[in-house]
This record gives structure tokens, C-alpha cells and sequence, in this order.
């Protein structure tokens, strides 16, 4: 029995680790940050392996978990010292080799940087998952756990204050593209 | 593509793959192993996903108790109290785990080893001289148990204290954890500030954050423009051919430095090697792919 669940988790976590770690690393200063949020998203994941939904769902139950832990994370709810020595080097080497666009924009984004941290987390978050992890309005609302007409009606809203943020950036809204299906 | 996906620190794309690296595997390993294991919370969220804690983070952080350490020797005590203690490292033992201390990153390698091996354990630890941007980071680590089975990483544990520092500044203690039953042999080997002039046994990346080329665009830009802005910056360059390989990656053979090296040849990535000195990693083609970093290069 406990052979299924650790076949099943052990499944899921190959096919959704490249997503959830580039949910973290986009999100997270510091490769410690970073790995801290996946490993805890995924352990999270192991014990409530009844609870993993089925097929791609599995991806989009774990950014909702994802999301949750690094709100704790940025909450300071979350401390841990020790360290995964294979892990934490796969990710210092990641970012290592990443560039860093929000701390050192090239000119013409400098104004999209400014522009997206005068929004509130939760907006900033909601256009995140469309423009980098791609999801559709369907999609969001089985991560945030809500109606796919609420993620509209947010997400519509969203878009409106980024155009304004932009505006007073001095950015042509025209030039940001963020909607999907 | 669009500004906002630009700001993007890294696309998925470009992480194919990484759930076979030898760290995902470690972490994975570890969950199953109840090594990871999330705490209670203390109320529950959205998602039913309560807010948890790394049990593995929660361990206790016993401070050392001060007293005088007259040489290195084994000292009785109950737990959390030195079981060793010399200039270089102490080693206490604290729940479940062996957990050593390591004050001084500039010591003999000899002296870390009798250390461990005061305490029964096959630790073999080596601090080399890195490049800023892999000071206090993990170069390279291993473990094999006493059956053989080589791997398992995942036993192996490391930080610093206070948490974040670098290894090698003054006041940073190295910190290894190892379960108490570990019963192979474990090397860790880890970069540390290097002293003036001292080549780096872990070269950094050039163009990381407080490396020499910060800043500069490397993978892909031909010789002559990379030289010309590490020069600019006073660095002396050498280089260093490398081969593409057919699946991805690159193969290099040291010493194989590319005599004839023009100004029309192609960098993919850039290491310093000392302060002062970058190596560009080169070929004479341009390529579709860095064979290095990994990101494309569509040729226009």
C-alpha cells in the first residue's frame, strides 16, 4: 500500500518538478528561498498523496500548495536551517547562470518593473501565472480555488490597474500582452 | 515575446529536465524518506494546505556551550554539549544527528578529519578557494555508505551560522549534520573567500552577481566583444576550447588552451579564475545552443 503512494507521488513529482521549481525561482530572491519552497510544497505533496488530484490537475494542486507556502515564507512563518547539500547546489548553480531581470532590468522593462510592484500581491500574482506559468482563466481558478468567472472578474481588474501603473510609468499599455485563451 | 514574460528570472523551458538532476533526486529521496517531513500548523488556509514547517529546519539550534577548550580532545557530556572541541571544529551531538562545527574554513584538511574521526565518523572535508559568487556554497559532495551504495547526499546535511553567511569571512561557523547512524564514508567539499591572489579551486560564474563581468551579456557574443568589455575592466583573459557535445553539453580538456584564438570566435560562458582573471570558454563556430548555459541562439 505504501508502495502506491510512493509510486504515485514519486510519478507526479517527476512530471511537475521543472514547473513548480520555476514557480519558485521566478518568485524568490535567493536559491535558499527558492528551495525551500519547493522542497516543502513537495512535502506537503507526499503526505497528502490521497489528496494529489489525477493528471495535469496534480500540476495545478501543487502551485496552489506552491502559493501557500510562499506567502508563509514571505510572512516569516517558515525557518529552516538545514540544508539538502544536492539540492541546494542545483539551485545556487541555477541561479548562478540565471540572469536577474527584476533586480537589473534591461532599460526598456525598468518601467514594467516599477509598474508591477506598485500592485498588490495578489494582482501581481494573478498576472505571474498567465504570463509565466501560462495558464488559462480554468487553470487559475483551480489554483486559487475559486470560480473561473471570479478569476475573470480579477483578473480583468488587475489588468486595469497594471495599465494604469503603466500609463503613469509612462509605458504604452498596448505593448504589454498578457491574455491568453 | 512580451515584457513580462522577459522579466522572468528563468521559463520553464529552459528547467526540461532538471526533475533527473542529482539534486531534485536528493530532495525527492529525502521526502519519501520522511527526512522532509512538513509540520502541523497552526490553522488551517485555503486549499486546506495548513502552513508547515520543515521538521528538518525545526531542529533545535543548541548553541555550543562556552567554556575553555584547551586543545583538541573528546570531552563527556550529555547531548548538545562538544563531544569535540579544537581550534578548527567542534562536534556536538544533538537529537539524531552528529553536528560539527567548522570555525575555521582555512585549516589544514588533516585537522578536519581527525575531528570526525574522533567521533567514529569517515568525514572527509575539504574548503577550497572559490570565486565570490560560490563562496560558502557546496562545490561538490558525496556520500557512500558502509554497504557501497554510493549517493545517498540526502544523509548529509549543510549550513551556516548565522544563517546565510559566507564561509570564510570572519565569524561564520560551517555547519555539517549527519544522522548519528551514519556508518559510510561522506566528502564534502566547499568554496570559501579566497585570499588575495589565490587561484580559485571553484571558479565562478564571471557575469554572476559580484564576480567581475556582472553585468555583461557573455553566451553567444563573439571573442572580441567579451574580451574587449573584461579588459575594460582591467581583468587578464585566457581561454579555453571546448567541444559541443551531440546531446547537449560540452566536453573541455584542460590545458587545451585555444592557441589562435581570434576576435571572430564565439563565448559561451565565462569563469573567474582568480581576482583579476576570467577564462572564456570558447569555440571557433557559432552554435545553435550554449552548450554551457543551455539557452538557444536561433542564428538570424
Amino acid at each position: 500500500m505504501d508502495d502506491d503512494r510512493k509510486i504515485r507521488f514519486e510519478a507526479v513529482y517527476r512530471q511537475t518538478y521543472d514547473r513548480i521549481l520555476g514557480y519558485a525561482v521566478r518568485r524568490c530572491d535567493s536559491p535558499e528561498d527558492a528551495a525551500d519552497v519547493v522542497a516543502e510544497t513537495f512535502a506537503i505533496a507526499w503526505r497528502r498523496v490521497d489528496a494529489l488530484p489525477p493528471g495535469d490537475e496534480a500540476r495545478l494542486w501543487l502551485y496552489g500548495v506552491a502559493r501557500n507556502v510562499l506567502a508563509n515564507h514571505r510572512r516569516g512563518e517558515h525557518r529552516r536551517h538545514a540544508r539538502l547539500v544536492a539540492f541546494d547546489a542545483g539551485l545556487a548553480d541555477l541561479y548562478a547562470r540565471a540572469h536577474s531581470p527584476a533586480h537589473d532590468p534591461p532599460a526598456d522593462l525598468e518601467a514594467v518593473v516599477q509598474a508591477l510592484a506598485v500592485l498588490s500581491d495578489d494582482d501581481r500574482e494573478l498576472i505571474s501565472l498567465v504570463a509565466w506559468e501560462g495558464l488559462d482563466h480554468g487553470e487559475i481558478a483551480a489554483v486559487l480555488g475559486c470560480s473561473r468567472n471570479a478569476v475573470r472578474i480579477r483578473l480583468h481588474r488587475a489588468r486595469r490597474r497594471l495599465t494604469k501603473a503603466l500609463a503613469a510609468a509612462g509605458v504604452p499599455a498596448g505593448r504589454i500582452v498578457m491574455e491568453t485563451a | 515575446m512580451n515584457e513580462l514574460t522577459r522579466l522572468a528570472r528563468v521559463r520553464d523551458e529552459e528547467l526540461t529536465g532538471q526533475s533527473s538532476t542529482e539534486g531534485a533526486r536528493a530532495l525527492l529521496a529525502a521526502i519519501t524518506a520522511g527526512h522532509v517531513e512538513p509540520a502541523p500548523a497552526p490553522r488551517a488556509r485555503r486549499l486546506g494546505t495548513p502552513a508547515r514547517r520543515l521538521l528538518a529546519g525545526a531542529a533545535a539550534t543548541a548553541v555550543l556551550a562556552a567554556g575553555a577548550v584547551l586543545g583538541p580532545g573528546l570531552l563527556s557530556g550529555p547531548g548538545g554539549t562538544a563531544v569535540y572541541a579544537s581550534t578548527e571544529l567542534d562536534i556536538t551531538r544533538e537529537g539524531g544527528e552528529w553536528v560539527a562545527r567548522v570555525k575555521d574554513a582555512y585549516a589544514q584538511y588533516d585537522a578536519y578529519t581527525r575531528g570526525f574521526a574522533a567521533v567514529g565518523l569517515d568525514v572527509h572535508l575539504q574548503i577550497v578557494p572559490a570565486g565570490p559568487s560560490r563562496a560558502g556554497g557546496v562545490v561538490q559532495s558525496g556520500v557512500e555508505s558502509a554497504g557501497g551504495a554510493t549517493g545517498e547526499s540526502t544523509a548529509m546535511r549543510t549550513g551556516s551560522e548565522p544563517s546565510g553567511c559566507v564561509v570564510g569571512r570572519p565569524g561564520c561557523v560551517l555547519v555539517i549534520r549527519l544522522p548519528v547512524t551514519f556508518e559510510g564514508r561522506a566528502w564534502v567539499k566547499l568554496g570559501r573567500a579566497a585570499r588575495p591572489g589565490e587561484a580559485y579551486e571553484a571558479p565562478g560564474r564571471a557575469d554572476a552577481e559580484g564576480e567581475p563581468l556582472e553585468g555583461v551579456e557573455i553566451g553567444g557574443r563573439t571573442v572580441g566583444e567579451v574580451s574587449a568589455a573584461a579588459r575594460a575592466r582591467g581583468l587578464e583573459v585566457v581561454y579555453q576550447l571546448i567541444t559541443p557535445s551531440p546531446n547537449g553539453g560540452f566536453s573541455a580538456r584542460p590545458g587545451q588552451e585555444a592557441s589562435g584564438v581570434g576576435p571572430g570566435w564565439y563565448v559561451w560562458d565565462a569563469e573567474s579564475i582568480r581576482d583579476g582573471a576570467v577564462r572564456l570558454l570558447v569555440t571557433k563556430e557559432h552554435l545553435a545552443r550554449n552548450p554551457v548555459r543551455g539557452e538557444a541562439f536561433p542564428t538570424d
